[in-house]
């Protein structure tokens, strides 16, 4: 078991004064003084950031809550008008989902994550500030709408026809689509970050069997985003193209089709479900063992449950479309989709009820807060269940009952396991306790208010009150539900209320502890608290899944720099990167320290979304060129030839500072936003195939498609390009020159050959997308190519550039690699979009 | 104990995975299959019975046997780190521990997938086509 805090403090007091290693350590780590922190990119300071915000947005979120409660209070009430009401339910919705939800989960990740691992930071840390300033700017920018009255009013799912220009003429949709977009890019680029961080920058010893459950957790949760965001993207890009320049995808009216919205929101929609869930079930699982005071049971079967519900949740995406029309055997496969992923969930909730029933537990306010998620949460699941039955289902759909379901499903599967993370990890960033008293109080307050609000929903519901109406009349029987629904919503709110009151009382009362004040067994509590920056003066050796719990002597070890990384010698900020399943250590990774080119990437990123809203669009194209611009410079700055090879990783193990290919964490970043960029084009594929069977009879051709010569030429040349590509790699690696120079410069004139060819072939074909369904998804499918395209020249260009200044060499290689492998992918796609759009349907 | 050392088998990262791919590849094909036949009303007919209902039928069979592949060569490797484990070889245990949690996750997704799978195919038995 873990220190004791006397010991500890001596242990600390021991301390001072520094050693020249740690001395070195301080200087690379030291955070910017004043409004320079604003500059700092360690996970510690981001990872705070990005909590702060979220909470901001869900207290946000919450006034809008209490707002619509307070309407609906006594019926035929005048207090909000329908105007004003659809705004605040939309941006209710939206607040909570987008804002608060997904990037509170991730912002939790961030800071906790590299310490869980025993890693200094993330391996990407400037793109995690960079991610942070495009939440906090788009979030601030669609949530600053409410005050001018152009707030997004068509539902937090904004379905066409009702989001389509006809129906929505003001910016209120464009701000919602494009102002989303730009925040989506924050839980991507984060998706990305947790996902290499995870699999790469683990401690040593920490293989893939003993890695914590909330590691799993965010691991699927990344994989999840990389898979469930794109359509979302693409269906905003979509109907911005319809509303601006009149595109056809969701208007039927010309051979577009309102449902196909709906197919791809809800491809991201139902997979949000559990992109919010999966990261607090994690948390769950890591607090269920430290206060049953014993690991959890059942550690690979709730893996296998976090993978399962990762996987299987992309199958359920219909279900909330059962009211749509669909063949009802479609249905029935969603149907039993949805109640397949109760399965591994079970699975879960057994693995705590049998951690708790096996250990000793501890009832401190985070494990009230666990035994209030476990009631409601399954309460939620069980009304889940009931409407994967599709007779049900249409019973119920778009009443209150619905209402009821998602929040129970919610609130209890992530509020409280949140509230329970905040009590639980409080103390690694203030260094002091939250009050228990006051935290049972919170508990209770939210426990009955929830339940008060939500509870009668489900009869309102079942007495068939529809969602998001403004009013309605006292005969229908629905006063007494609505207004004990709004008193436990206050009640609800004074606990929240109660626990900003802790908050802030604790930085100045609260009770100060060193370390480990609830023993847990995780690496998250090994070092002293609060954090510093590095966190652990050396990166520790583990030997087990608690490594606290296993290793008696571990807190000490660390602390006195007999493990890993326990000196900075050249100042600059190190973690290690180890492998992927074993976590044996591969390299001493350099990472950078405090810049401001995130926040001022993010705001002109901002710019671009803002000109956009604004239909500035010849602007927003400068804007993006700048944007490009910087991003090129950014990646200019890193993957420098480094100084030396190797560098002494402490205990006498020598490592290098270079690991290239597919080694590379750089190469797999690429890899992961290839299957981003994957999944962007899938959805786009899936809108031509769509519209297809959604117009069987009226789906025609162009006679330039007809012809195969195009796509004959077109393939030939992405082939060959891509050929040559992979010949200058392979040139280049063994130190051939004029071969690398021959093979990059032979593909680069292919890549602009396709381009002279077939652009204008396009334009020039009868093919108005303002028309018919048909050439708008077209169009798409090809400008989406033809734009890979010219980024793979750009890429191309980039690593000749980087040869000729002598930062790309035969050994360090990976701005090659990453080149073939973003030119390989294009050519694969452009295959793919001349065959669909030449030879199908056949 | 014993402490001979046997070559243990090599397990991908992504192996865990494989059945609920195949599983994920299944629904989205009958899904697809489903939806072109009620578009379109195809009334093709293979060995006298209704060609996509058969397709179906293959593409339920196919996903079956993949998993139960998968599942069954999991089990086998879950068993041999046990016996590894059990022996106490020492310089084998860290190996064979992860074997063993790779092993094991992907038998347990292996059976989960086999029941989702057979879950979809029943519905194919029961729910008429294009209702």
């Amino acid at each position: 078991m873990s220190e004791s805090r006397p010991a500890m403090e001596r242990r600390l007091a021991s301390h001072t004064p520094l050693s020249e290693g740690e001395v070195r350590l301080r200087k690379a780590w030291a955070r910017p003084a004043g409004i320079g922190i604003l500059s700092e990119v360690n996970n510690t300071v981001v990872g705070r950031y990005i909590i702060v915000t979220g909470f901001a947005f869900f207290l946000l979120g919450g006034i809008l809550a209490l707002l619509i409660r307070t309407q609906l209070i006594v019926p035929e009430n005048t207090l909000i008008d329908v105007e004003l009401f659809n705004q605040l339910f939309t941006m209710h919705g939206t607040t909570m989902m987008f804002l608060f939800a997904v990037p509170i989960m991730l912002g939790f990740a961030v800071y906790l994550i590299p310490q869980m691992l025993g890693s200094r930071d993330l391996p990407f840390p400037r793109l995690s500030a960079y991610g942070f300033w495009c939440y906090l700017i788009g979030g601030l920018l669609v949530f600053g709408s409410l005050f001018i009255g152009a707030a997004p009013d068509s539902g937090w799912f904004m379905y066409p026809p009702l989001s389509s220009l006809p129906y929505s003429r003001g910016i209120n949709t464009d701000i919602w689509l494009l102002g989303l977009s730009f925040v989506e890019i924050s839980s991507l680029v984060a998706a990305v970050e947790m996902i290499v961080g995870i699999l790469k920058v683990r401690a040593p010893g920490l293989s893939i069997n003993r890695m914590p459950i909330f590691a799993w957790a965010v691991l699927v949760t990344a994989f999840m985003i990389v898979f469930a965001f794109p359509p979302l993207l693409a269906a905003d890009i979509m109907l911005e193209l319809e509303r601006a320049f009149g595109w056809v995808f969701f208007d039927a009216t010309r051979n577009g089709d309102p449902l196909l919205w709906q197919h791809l929101f809800w491809f991201f929609g139902h997979p949000e479900v559990y992109i919010i869930f999966l990261p607090a079930a994690g948390m769950v699982s890591m607090i269920v063992a430290t206060f049953a005071r014993r690991p959890l049971m059942g550690h690979t079967w709730v893996v296998m449950a976090l993978i399962a519900v990762g996987f299987i949740s992309f199958g359920l995406w219909v279900h909330h479309m059962f009211a749509t029309g669909i063949p009802r055997l479609s249905l029935s496969f969603f149907s039993a989709a949805s109640m397949a992923v109760a399965i591994p969930t079970g699975v879960q909730v057994f693995a705590w009820l049998a951690t708790l029933l096996g250990g000793r537990p501890w009832l401190k306010p985070p494990l009230l807060f666990i035994y209030g998620f476990l009631f409601i949460f399954v309460l939620g699941g069980l009304t889940g269940v009931m409407i994967a039955l599709v007779p049900f289902d249409w019973q119920v759909h778009d009443s209150y009952f619905i209402v009821a379901h998602l929040h129970y499903v919610l609130i209890g599967g992530m509020v409280f396991p949140l509230f329970a993370a905040f009590y639980y990890w409080m103390p690694l960033s203030s260094g002091r306790m939250l009050s228990e008293r006051l935290g049972r109080w919170v508990f209770w307050l939210m426990f009955l208010g929830f339940n008060i609000s939500f509870l009668p929903m489900h009869l309102t519901g079942l007495l068939g009150m529809p969602r998001r109406v403004y009013t309605y009349p006292a005969e229908m029987g629905w006063n007494t539900l609505n207004l004990i629904s709004t008193l436990g919503a206050y009640l609800l709110a004074a606990g929240v209320l109660v626990f900003i009151i802790d908050v802030i009382r604790h930085h100045r009362s609260g009770e100060p502890v060193v370390h480990n004040p609830w023993n847990a067994g995780t690496l998250d509590w090994l070092a002293p608290v609060p954090f510093q920056p590095w966190t652990f003066f050396s990166v520790p050796q583990v030997h087990g899944r608690y490594p606290v719990w296993d290793q008696a002597e571990l807190p000490g070890e660390v602390d006195r720099g007999e493990h890993f990384l326990a000196d900075a010698p050249a100042e600059q900020r190190e973690t290690l990167i180890t492998d992927m399943v074993s976590a044996k250590p591969l390299q001493v990774l350099r990472i950078p320290g405090p810049t401001w080119l995130p926040l001022i990437a993010a705001v002109i990123t901002s710019a671009f979304f803002l000109a956009a809203i604004a239909h500035l669009y010849a602007l927003a194209l400068v804007i993006a060129a700048v944007v490009l611009v910087i991003f090129i410079g950014w990646a200019w700055m890193n993957a420098r030839v480094p100084p030396v090879d190797q560098v002494d990783a402490g205990n006498g193990v020598m490592l290098p500072l270079y690991l290239g290919g597919v080694h590379s964490h750089s190469w797999l970043g690429l890899f992961l936003g290839l299957l981003v960029d994957a999944t962007l084009f899938g959805s786009l594929l899936f809108t031509y195939f769509y519209l297809w069977t959604a117009w069987p009879d009226a789906w025609p051709s162009a006679p330039f498609l007809e012809a195969r010569l195009p796509m004959v030429v077109g393939l030939v040349l992405l082939l060959a390009s891509s050929a040559a590509m992979a010949y200058a790699k392979r040139a280049n690696q063994r130190a051939q020159r004029s071969g690398f120079w021959l093979g990059i410069i032979t593909a680069f004139v292919f890549g602009v050959a396709f381009l002279i060819y077939l652009i204008p072939l396009f334009a020039r074909a009868d093919l108005d997308p303002t028309r018919h369904g048909f050439d708008a998804s077209v169009w798409a499918v090809m400008g989406y190519h033809f734009f890979h395209v010219c980024i793979a020249l750009l890429l191309a260009g980039y690593s000749m550039a980087r040869v000729v200044v002598g930062h790309l060499t035969p050994r360090h290689d990976t701005d090659l690699r990453n080149t073939a492998l973003f030119w390989h992918y294009t050519t694969g796609t452009g295959i793919l979009a001349l065959l669909a759009v030449f030879l199908f349907p056949f | 104990m014993a402490t001979q050392t046997r070559t243990l088998p090599h397990i991908r990262l992504i192996t865990p995975v494989i059945p609920l791919v195949i599983w994920f590849g299944y629904f989205s094909l009958v899904y697809g299959l489903v939806a072109v036949d009620c578009a379109f009303q195809v009334e093709q007919e293979w060995f006298g019975m209704d060609a996509i209902g058969l397709l179906n039928l293959l593409a339920t069979i196919a996903a079956i046997a993949l998993i139960g592949v998968v599942a069954g060569l999991a089990f086998r490797r879950w068993r041999l780190a046990r016996e590894v484990l059990a022996r106490g070889v020492e310089e084998q245990a860290a190996e064979a521990d992860r074997l063993r949690f790779l092993a094991l996750v992907t038998l347990l997704l292996g059976i989960l997938s086999l029941v989702a799978t057979f879950w979809i195919g029943g519905a194919m038995l029961v729910v008429p086509q294009c209702t």
